[in-house]
């Protein structure tokens, strides 16, 4: 399924906030991309050295083949360059790559999103729909203009919360999540700064579900071939695994968080 | 145009291969780019036990550069001899496998293993890691221990023999002499050169292992020097690496010296950017009315 494609760039707009959506248009094949996927970002005229890695925040057929949304805000060279794209212009994607997340998890879905975190579960809640599965989702932010996706995540229940209480409850997302799990048999997928998914892992733990967490990490390849996205995972044979190609979902108990470094 | 290569007992369809490290074992992305069409694969270096690599993060990008310290972490030869060679080499391209080891007696004892391998077109020996405590650079910094490799693994093949030499040398020529000397049939360069980048708000060094390698068009203009200089040194074939993105890029190589060429860091980016800088090669030597591409080995002239 994963190929080296050139995509042309439908649109690049400014959404909530200092998010920004970038739709690229590519062949059909990669409306089959899972939840929890993502693909490598580069200008076709080399502007910077390395792709950037993104989630799969939507795919869906479009009328000449995919459109693919990447959900983004300026945090380095990278997107700065993606700011200036606009209609027309070629990108080059490296995709649909990775591992993501599992559908069979038992029990009602909860979805706990941080900040630009919600991306892949945009993909996700669908494809839960899809399955007419039920889900509840968990989004926060330290103010109300860094949350984004409430509107997008497909028959979830969203609960928001902020640090600042600018908008839904004042708090923690993680807050939320341990009143949730209490609420019966639950199966957690989230994504969302590293401190964050710690927490989140730590409370499905002890409520004894079973969680899922995409996670973040510099990478050159994202293919497996270089090993340079390594994370520490409890196991003594073989200690790393790679984010690009063994995740960058992971069951949240298998990671050694204390060398998850925060990716921005 | 004619775009064969022949470097000593080595025969290449084309000039153009991909580098150690940035490939994988060579089976791995032929979904991505048209592996039949590469001159060779170079192997991520094996070694004679598995290695879980060093910790993370492995990676930075740096100004048109990258810093890798990911410690050789690999399958280990069995692995590699038992599940991915055949396959690998029933692809097209020279499969050119590298070897790194700890001791003379590691590199002997790889050599058993590989010396013979059917399927492996050539052998490069890794003596210019820059990111393992033993077993890396320290072996081409200096002409004595690069031959000492050499001739142990010279013993041991009648395979194409490459020795890949680390720029992180003053002594470069001599060493380059000293491989040849020793038995290596070919020279490759250059590995990484280190580099080192910090993070400053958390006063840390950005990478795990503290140092790296650095790759990329960052050292371009480092190499195509250090290629230059190993040509004016000895008369055996080069490869020439470091930095390259494109036919021109591999054209300043080639020009000083280089018979073939390994693309890295680039095919990154773009897993394709080994084909399309035989492309390029192609493109050019019709524009320049070459026949062969061989006539622009060595071609440069006085300034």
């Amino acid at each position: 399924l994963r190929g080296t494609f050139t995509a042309e760039v439908v649109e690049n707009r400014a959404e909530r906030g200092a998010y920004r959506l970038l739709v690229l248009s590519l062949p059909s094949v990669f409306a089959a991309a899972a939840p929890g996927q993502f693909v490598m970002l580069s200008p076709t005229e080399r502007v910077f050295l390395l792709p950037r890695p993104f989630s799969v925040m939507s795919v869906r057929s479009g009328k000449d083949g995919a459109l693919l949304e990447c959900l983004y805000t300026r945090v380095g060279a990278g997107t700065m360059f993606l700011e200036d794209l606009g209609p027309g212009d070629a990108m080059r994607v490296v995709g649909p790559l990775g591992r993501g997340f599992d559908l069979s998890l038992p029990g009602r879905a909860v979805l706990v999103g941080g900040g630009r975190g919600v991306a892949p579960l945009v993909h996700l809640a669908s494809a839960l729909a899809g399955m007419g599965r039920a889900a509840t989702a968990l989004l926060g932010a330290r103010t109300a203009d860094l949350v984004y996706g409430a509107g997008r995540l497909a028959g979830a229940a969203v609960r928001v919360s902020t640090e600042d209480g600018s908008e839904g409850t004042r708090g923690v997302v993680t807050d939320l999540l341990a009143g949730e799990l209490a609420r019966g048999p639950a199966a957690v997928y989230a994504c969302g700064p590293h401190g964050m998914l710690a927490r989140v892992a730590a409370i499905a733990e002890d409520a004894g579900a079973p969680c899922e967490v995409s996670i973040e990490a510099h990478m050159a390849c994202g293919t497996g071939v270089c090993r340079g996205c390594a994370v520490g995972v409890r196991d003594e044979a073989r200690p790393y695994r790679m984010v690009c190609s063994d995740g960058p979902v992971f069951d949240a108990r298998a990671l050694r968080w204390d060398t998850l470094a925060e990716a921005h | 145009v004619d775009l064969a290569v022949r470097l000593g007992p080595l025969a290449l369809a084309n000039p153009v291969l991909v580098a150690s490290g940035t490939f994988g074992y060579g089976d791995e992305s032929g979904d991505l780019t048209e592996v039949p069409r590469l001159g060779g694969i170079v192997t991520k270096t094996l070694t004679l036990e598995p290695r879980a690599g060093n910790p993370p993060p492995r990676v930075a990008e740096t100004p048109s550069g990258m810093l890798n310290s990911i410690g050789l972490e690999n399958i280990g030869v069995r692995a590699f001899l038992r599940d991915r060679l055949g396959p690998l080499s029933r692809l097209g391209p020279a499969v050119i496998v590298s070897v790194g080891g700890r001791t003379i007696e590691e590199f002997e004892e790889m050599m058993r293993l590989v010396g013979g391998a059917d399927g492996a077109a050539a052998i490069e020996l890794n003596i210019s890691c820059p990111n393992v405590k033993e077993g890396g650079h320290e072996w081409s910094a200096s002409p004595e221990p690069a031959a000492r490799v050499v001739a142990a693994a010279r013993r041991l093949t009648r395979k194409p023999l490459v020795a890949k030499l680390s720029p992180n040398t003053g002594r470069l020529a001599d060493v380059a002499r000293a491989c040849v000397e020793a038995g290596a049939d070919i020279l490759s360069l250059v590995n990484t050169y280190v580099g080192m980048a910090v993070d400053v708000r958390r006063r840390r060094p950005v990478l795990g292992a503290v140092t790296g390698g650095l790759s990329g068009p960052a050292i371009r203009p480092l190499a195509v020097a250090r290629v230059h200089e190993a040509a004016r040194a000895v008369r055996a074939p080069l490869i020439g690496m470091g930095g390259i993105t494109c036919a021109r890029d591999a054209l300043e190589f080639m020009i000083v010296g280089a018979s073939a060429v390994q693309v890295g860091t680039a095919t990154f980016a773009d897993p394709r950017a080994a084909e399309s800088v035989l492309d390029g090669l192609r493109d050019f030597c019709v524009e320049e009315g070459i026949a062969r591409i061989t006539d622009l080995v060595g071609a440069l002239r006085a300034p």
